[in-house]
């Protein structure tokens, strides 16, 4: 945690991402938000912030069994070597 | 047919009814999970990491193996795995008693690679930093831009630049994070869970177990509270499935002791902003620029929303992840919405500051005209003003002199709440005339039991306590996992409409025996009797024997316009501060808060209680301490993790706004909202009290007295 005399060191120019389809997500991707929102109710939240905490039903873990951080993107990629489709 | 509208007369919805479990809870024969002994019980305790990143080079479990009681390990970090942080998982031990369980795992014999660290975000982000997660401590966001807010910046009349910052705070749930394990026989588990959603918790089990869910139990009668950090079976969960399956099915019970609570228990983000916020000299808001970042631990989950609540044409913001070798986040209490509320509100109550405007008059002018809130919002600023006594108690910033200072600030907050229609309850009705309702949803705390017993109650015109109200079982009817504020809007609509399925199908089987024989729709019920074209005809009781030997069963679903989504809120809080030794000291404090229809005010009231009374926590106290050099966190127990004790929380006064249009909105969640702007506020009556901003949270003797130093009135 910064400390309120010490300058944090935000970073520059974040890219400008735009937001991009992904691919099927991976049988083992879990968020909390997969068991309460079941029936795709958009909740009226904001899209432009995504605080999504993900984890990985092989592991119990946000890290995944190739030692890589779970996370949306990723774990929609086929080329995850621990990717298993739905 | 399914209702459409909550009854315009109600006898028992809307009103105070005490919960049905309560004198259970308060007088400790309630059985939580952790409190369940199932026969031949294991009891797991868990080897953690000391070291905040190192690499397992070699893990030696022979010698514990041996020891006394000792039934079974569970590796889950084994050689070559890395740990990230201080409090990661390695291994499970199962035995007798938990005193045996403990001497095994020290008895764990693990060689470490001490990796480099980087614990503290200062640490993430310098350069050259030790690498958390593959591709870099920061992970830029999608930037938000809206408008031309340079243009807006070079014609206001005022603006303010501030930095302002709230540490990562962690779970305390007073249950612990666990459950309790068995194999029934190869292919059916059971568990005990301390859960908020035990459909979820089962299918985890079911899936890492490869069983089918159908075989999995669990059951969470009650539970200790989990503020969104106990979803699914966690490592802990399958790992107690795992060992039970080892010693042929015993019961491993597997709880996290209160400092693996603190580590590995989940937490909320930090959040850290520099800020620029320009606006007219009537108060509206023209231009805002942010840079914020904050840290989930090895997880992603520190953005929050902004700008928040407010209505600003121009602005751009840049929000950046930052990983550090700490526990990972987990969703708490309206996840991002209360670091963005401290951000937000604390500048554009130092906006307001600098253009000499009146705090409350500042928020009103910009509200977005075409939200829906806008009007809520007005009518509940009206409201806790009134009840803080702004009118007569506030004085502007900076201009009160002495040592004691009382200031009063606010803040504006706001949230969805709807809830999920795929949701059903099940209602019998016996000819013993027992009423029982199921559904694999769970009481988080926030009282679904007893809401789901007054709606079944009000439609069968008995009392709550006459209804059998079943919770907390996988295997019920799909339930509503407690999240987002979810439950209460998720559930009542489908037990409504259970109940009055189940009411019209009694008045039709027992119509033709009753004297008369009058049509089913000149029955109705209340006060216990069955009343004939409005007159009185038997108990309830009575009615129910005229069923005969089958019961009658009915599944709700919801329907349309009995609940809906999305509250506003404002919380008023009066300080006074002393400004020799920055003691911050809570005078009061005014929640008013909308929710729809509110089904019971009792639980409704103590709901928002408890949310003001964690959201002063994380105003005042609450905050994760770690140790750069050894990256270990330094306060994870009750003692040096300060928390509020009695003699800290003031007097709160709880305002329902509910006028006639909400209530005919239906039922909305009230689990998240009143801990969100609690925080935000105390810091804007410290700030009024002192003269000064306090930019970092909690409001600390530490942090009020930097605050003062650094602007010479120390």
């Amino acid at each position: 945690m910064s400390q309120p005399d010490q300058e944090p060191t935000v970073p520059e120019s974040p890219e400008n991402v735009p937001e991009t389809p992904l691919g099927p997500m991976c049988r083992h991707l879990r968020s909390k938000g997969m068991y309460v929102y079941t029936d795709g109710v958009d909740m009226g939240f904001d899209h432009d912030y995504d605080n999504t905490i993900y984890w990985c039903l092989k592991t119990m873990k946000s890290f995944g069994p190739d030692d890589d951080m779970v996370e949306k993107q990723s774990c929609c990629s086929t080329e995850r070597a621990c990717y298993q489709p739905v | 047919m399914a209702a459409n509208s909550w009854p315009e007369q109600t006898k028992l919805i809307n009103t105070r009814i005490p919960r049905l479990d309560g004198i259970a809870k308060a007088s400790g024969k309630a059985k939580y999970p952790s409190d369940e002994r199932p026969d031949g019980m294991l009891f797991g305790v868990v080897l953690y990491s000391l070291h905040p990143h190192a690499r397992i080079k070699s893990l030696d479990t022979t010698v514990a193996e041996k020891m006394a009681g000792v039934k079974a390990i569970e590796v889950i970090a084994g050689p070559g795995k890395i740990v990230r942080y201080h409090g990661d998982d390695i291994a499970i031990v199962a035995a007798e008693t938990e005193e045996q369980a403990r001497d095994a795992v020290r008895a764990i014999k693990v060689e470490y690679e001490i990796l480099p660290h980087a614990a503290t975000e200062l640490q993430a982000m310098a350069a050259n930093a030790p690498e958390v997660v593959k591709g870099g401590n920061v992970r830029k966001g999608r930037a938000q831009i809206t408008g031309k807010p340079d243009d807006a910046f070079a014609k206001a009349d005022g603006m303010i630049e501030a930095a302002y910052s709230v540490p990562v705070v962690t779970h305390v749930c007073l249950e612990t994070h666990g459950l309790t394990a068995r194999w029934d026989d190869k292919n059916h588990i059971t568990a005990w869970a301390s859960t908020q959603a035990v459909t979820a918790t089962a299918n985890e089990l079911a899936e890492s177990n490869e069983i089918p869910v159908s075989n999995v139990t669990v059951l969470t009668e009650v539970m200790g509270g989990g503020f969104g950090s106990k979803f699914g079976a966690d490592i802990w969960g399958t790992s107690a499935a795992r060992l039970s399956k080892k010693v042929n099915g015993r019961p491993v019970k597997i709880f996290l002791d209160r400092i693996q609570e603190h580590l590995a228990g989940g937490n909320r983000p930090s959040a850290s902003a520099k800020i620029k916020l320009a606006g007219t000299k009537d108060g509206k808001i023209t231009a805002m620029v942010a840079q914020t970042h904050g840290t989930g631990g090895v997880a992603r989950g520190a953005q929050f929303p902004l700008p928040y609540v407010y209505s600003i044409a121009n602005f751009s913001r840049e929000h950046s992840d930052v990983f550090v070798n700490g526990g990972n986040a987990r969703a708490m209490r309206a996840p991002g919405h209360p670091e963005g509320c401290i951000i937000m509100e604390s500048a554009i109550d130092d906006l307001a500051a600098k253009l000499g405007l009146d705090p409350v008059e500042i928020r009103k002018a910009n509200l977005a005209p075409a939200d829906f809130r806008t009007k809520i919002y007005l009518d509940e600023i009206a409201i806790g003003a009134e009840l803080i006594g702004w009118k007569q108690n506030f004085k502007p910033r900076g201009t009160q002199k002495g040592i004691m200072r009382r200031g009063l600030g606010l803040a504006l907050h706001q949230w969805g709440g709807g809830g999920a229609n795929d949701k059903q309850v099940s209602c019998t009705i016996s000819s013993d005339s027992t009423i029982e309702l199921k559904s694999a949803t769970q009481d988080i705390g926030t009282g679904i039991r007893t809401v789901l017993a007054i709606i079944a109650a009000e439609v069968f015109g008995l009392k709550p306590t006459d209804i059998k109200s079943n919770i907390g079982n996988s295997t019920f009817p799909p339930g509503q996992s407690s999240g987002g504020s979810t439950t209460t809007p998720s559930m009542s609509p489908p037990c409504y409409n259970a109940c009055l399925e189940a009411r019209d199908e009694l008045f039709k089987k027992i119509a033709p025996s009753l004297p008369g024989s009058p049509s089913a729709t000149d029955l109705s019920l209340a006060d216990g009797q069955l009343l004939i074209k409005g007159q009185p005809a038997m108990s309830f009781k009575d009615a129910c024997r005229k069923i005969g030997m089958n019961s009658i069963s009915t599944l709700g679903k919801s329907s349309p316009g009995l609940a809906s989504n999305g509250v506003g809120g404002v919380q008023f809080v009066d300080v006074t501060v002393d400004t020799e030794t920055g003691v911050v000291k809570l005078n009061k404090i005014v929640a008013v808060q909308d929710s729809g229809l509110i089904i019971d005010k009792l639980t409704w009231e103590s709901q928002v209680l408890g949310g003001v009374i964690g959201g002063l926590n994380y105003g005042m106290f609450e905050e994760r301490i770690v140790d750069p050099t050894s990256g270990r966190m330094l306060n994870p127990d009750m003692e040096l993790y300060q928390l509020a004790g009695a003699s800290d929380i003031p007097e709160i006064i709880v305002h329902a706004y509910e006028p006639a249009d909400q209530k005919k909105r239906g039922v909305i969640g009230i689990g998240e909202p009143p801990t969100i702007g609690t925080a935000a506020a105390i810091g804007n009556a410290v700030s009024n009290a002192i003269g000064v901003r306090v930019t970092h949270w909690p409001m600390t003797p530490m942090n009020v007295l930097n605050a003062l130093a650094q602007e010479g009135k120390a």
